[in-house]
């Protein structure tokens, strides 16, 4: 027996959330049910889209490694508990910077008391660090999102994943909607999966322009919509490594980042 | 003119009718159910049996005092098993906390989502208790929740080191079980490997399967000429003996690489086998050639698998190449088919037809109002009764089959052809040399009758005029009275074993329509025809035999449409 298609989209997001709000999850777990993941990032940019769309240098190349740690528990069928924090170093020319990211902790329940894929979801983003100086390791702000999400199987071996949420910001950062689209399914070689991601945030009101959030872009004023690629494997029914890559695509006062991730998951039931 | 019968039980009623061969053996004891009221939050009930299959959740639960004495006990309730979490009738767990109900703090109920007849499982363990295997205790019990009846569940003992104990065996010895999502614990070597996951150790809860995996190396390396000696020195020897006869006689292929337990006494040094899940067992089968869940939820039926049936494991395998064993098992079988008990075999004629009739009408008896009560099953009585009948069609097919290909007593000698003489009042089964069951024919009151059957496979060369071949049954049946015209009651078989082998045509659709036809001098006569689709048999009533051989196929009726 390999992993059920729905762990899928969390394994292979927990390893490259660096956006606090990237992504809701749509998975319960059975009460009782724990994982854990763990992953290693690398995010890079050296350009940046105007607020006219237009690709700029940036001053320096900005880099981020972060190692995060993800936990998930099924609290009771009804609600699955998660939370996750990142060790990151953030490197602008001869600026550097180290130390813990944002820490977040969130709720999700089910939107569908008798199937799974049907979920809400809160998350709490509480910085450890405020007033660090650039480069950022996190947001640096209070931030709380509410989302929804839901998987639906369209063919045999293709799956849809869909959600839809809102982030509020403590200011200066501005409240954002997030949404995402995810295809994915088994690779029919062993035992691979794969998915292909597409993703996107707009800001719901102006807020101060060239926010120095570093390559979360968190709460800037910008739209950005993000596309990524992702494979995964199961090594056992309790161990899960995977990969991925997103890039942005497109924006407007929004850094061009790149980010490559990997990570392991494991289970308990 | 004779029509066709209709009826929602008509058909079933009338395949056991023609079926009664002989009256009951003995009276039934009336069979006791158990009642199980358990309270929980209304909203964890309703998400129960309606959640996503797979959630493995646990809920609260509380078990209320149904007798004298009896105490409130808290615990937890949860879906378990593996398939049968897909039917809506789902298979619980409930562990106790604070105490046991029936000595037990674990009570698992199966909720026989897959077994339409709600008997199988019952009837092996009691077999099996038969044979005084070492097998968990089996009991029909009712479901209550917060007041509302969830129908009967069968209540099998959770398999731990108290029924070892029991049985004088000590609870100390080693446990283990194959893990059923691999399944591949199927007594080689390489099921040892750890990378395949194969084997589950349950007690003590370690990871050392040395004396499993000394066990498998074992039998690997044991000639097939002395594997007796083999089981015998390692094995309680009666238990595999009585394993293999079991699973033979109810057709049992879904258990070699995953449903079994072992154990390995301290006490007496051997290894136990402990057999398991016998829901796809009596005419049930996998079809590979379906798509999930019909590989399982089918109506295909089988009474005719070889005993060395089920998927590989060297210890079948070997043991039934052995003579002196397969001797052994041939022998547990005949025991179990014919014969009556005495102090040394209580277990003998068990498994004897008219004995198996008499002990599925009672189970019938019993079960078919707590079927109507049932929420999850009551509304199809009628496939209730499709099971039963399937059931006992096979309870009888199956030993005639294992007589004549396995025990050497069948007196059959031609493929598709056979003859047979009913006595008086009675019926009497036409086998031809392969095993198969071709007719069976039941005479009224007055002389004997022989009848001679033969069948031609394939699309009947001559059906009734405008009726077409894709409507019928491939097949056509000679039947005649061997010396002097006789009226007989006559039901035919026909064959459904899987998607691909299968006797109905392909414009058939329901089979309960098919209606056989008589050619006679005067041209096609339809006869009205009893249809059990699951046992796959075709009966008419009061049909006049004559020496010369009479014509039958099956249709089901041409729809003409209406000319404007």
């Amino acid at each position: 027996m390999t992993v059920r298609s729905g762990q899928w989209g969390l394994i292979l997001l927990a390893a490259a959330s660096l956006c606090p709000a990237a992504h809701a999850g749509s998975y319960m777990r059975s009460a009782g049910d724990a994982s854990y993941s763990t992953s290693l990032g690398y995010s890079w940019a050296d350009r940046e889209w105007d607020e006219q769309g237009e690709l700029q240098l940036l001053d320096c190349q900005r880099q981020h490694v972060s190692n995060s740690h993800y936990l998930e528990y099924g609290y009771s069928y009804y609600y699955t508990l998660f939370g996750g924090v990142s060790l990151s170093q953030a490197r602008c020319a001869e600026e550097s910077n180290a130390g813990f990211g944002d820490l977040r902790l969130g709720a999700r329940g089910r939107t569908n008391l008798y199937r799974n894929h049907r979920t809400w979801e809160l998350v709490a983003t509480l910085p450890t660090d405020r007033g660090s100086a650039s480069p950022r390791l996190g947001c640096g702000a209070l931030g709380l999102s509410g989302a929804l999400a839901r998987k639906d199987e369209l063919l045999p071996g293709l799956a849809l994943s869909s959600g839809i949420g809102l982030q509020l910001w403590e200011s200066p950062l501005v409240h954002q909607v997030d949404a995402d689209l995810s295809l994915s399914g088994p690779l029919r070689i062993g035992r691979l999966r794969w998915s292909a991601d597409l993703s996107g945030r707009v800001p719901l009101e102006d807020g101060q322009r060239n926010l120095n959030t570093g390559l979360s872009d968190c709460g800037t004023s910008g739209t950005l919509v993000k596309a990524g690629l992702g494979i995964g494997a199961s090594l056992s029914q309790k161990v899960y490594v995977s990969c991925g890559f997103d890039s942005a695509v497109w924006g407007e006062d929004a850094t061009l980042r790149q980010n490559f991730s990997c990570g392991y998951t494991r289970l308990w039931d | 003119m004779a029509t066709r019968a209709s009826g929602t039980s008509a058909a079933a009623l009338a395949l056991l009718a023609a079926l009664a061969i002989a009256p009951a053996a003995a009276a039934q004891p009336a069979l006791p159910i158990d009642t199980l009221a358990l309270e929980m939050d209304a909203r964890d009930a309703r998400v129960l049996f309606r959640k996503d299959p797979f959630d493995k959740s646990s809920f609260p639960v509380t078990l209320r005092p149904t007798e004298e004495g009896s105490v409130r006990l808290h615990g937890r309730i949860e879906v378990k098993g593996s398939f049968t979490r897909l039917t809506p009738k789902k298979s619980l767990l409930i562990e106790l906390d604070d105490g046991t109900w029936r000595g037990s703090s674990r009570i698992s109920l199966n909720g026989m989502g897959t077994d339409g007849s709600m008997m199988r499982e019952w009837l092996s363990w009691e077999l099996m208790r038969a044979l005084g295997m070492v097998v968990p205790e089996a009991r029909y019990t009712r479901l209550a929740i917060n007041g509302a009846d969830h129908g009967v569940f069968l209540r099998i003992e959770w398999i731990d080191s108290g029924l070892f104990e029991r049985a004088g065996l000590g609870g100390d010895g080693e446990f283990f079980h194959p893990y059923d999502a691999t399944f591949c614990g199927d007594l080689t070597p390489a099921s040892l490997e750890r990378s395949r996951n194969c084997w589950l150790k349950l007690a003590p809860r370690n990871q050392d399967f040395s004396a499993l995996r000394a066990l498998t190396e074992e039998i690997a390396a044991q000639p097939v000429d002395t594997f007796d000696a083999l089981v015998d020195r390692r094995f309680d020897a009666e238990s595999v003996v009585n394993w293999f006869a079991v699973n033979a006689l109810v057709t049992e292929t879904d258990t070699y690489n995953k449903n079994y337990f072992l154990y390995l006494s301290k006490k007496t040094g051997k290894w136990l086998v402990v057999p398991w899940d016998y829901d796809l067992t009596f005419g049930r089968a996998f079809d590979p050639d379906r798509e999930s869940p019909y590989t399982i939820l089918n109506d295909h039926f089988h009474y005719y698998f070889p005993v060395e049936a089920g998927q590989s494991n060297p210890l079948h395998y070997q043991a039934l190449k052995n003579t002196r064993l397969r001797a052994r098992v041939l022998a547990r079988i005949g025991e179990l088919v014919s014969g009556a008990p005495d102090a040394g075999r209580p277990w003998r004629g068990w498994f004897a037809p008219e004995r198996m009739d008499a002990r599925i009408a009672a189970l019938r008896e019993t079960l078919l109002p707590e079927l109507r009560r049932d929420p999850f099953l009551g509304h199809d009585e009628q496939r209730f009764e499709d099971q039963v009948g399937a059931l006992r069609f096979y309870a009888r097919a199956r030993v005639q089959n294992l007589k004549q290909v396995v025990l050497s007593l069948g007196t059959a000698r031609h493929r598709d052809q056979g003859e047979a003489t009913a006595p008086s009042g009675r019926s009497v089964d036409i086998m031809d040399s392969w095993g198969f069951v071709l007719a069976s024919v039941a005479a009224s009151a007055g002389a004997p009758v022989a009848v001679d059957t033969r069948v031609v496979r394939g699309w009947p060369e001559l059906v009734p005029a405008g009726m077409d071949r894709a409507r019928c049954v491939q097949r056509t049946w000679w039947v005649a009275a061997k010396r002097v015209p006789a009226a007989v009651d006559l039901t035919l078989t026909y064959l459904d074993e899987g998607l691909l082998s299968r006797e109905p045509g392909t414009a058939v659709g329901d089979e309960r329509a098919l209606q056989l036809h008589a050619r006679t001098a005067t041209g096609w006569q339809p006869l009205a025809t009893s249809v059990a689709p699951l046992a796959n048999t075709l009966t008419t009533r009061g049909l006049r035999l004559r020496p010369e051989p009479l014509r039958l196929v099956a249709c089901t009726p041409q729809t003409v449409a209406a000319k404007p």
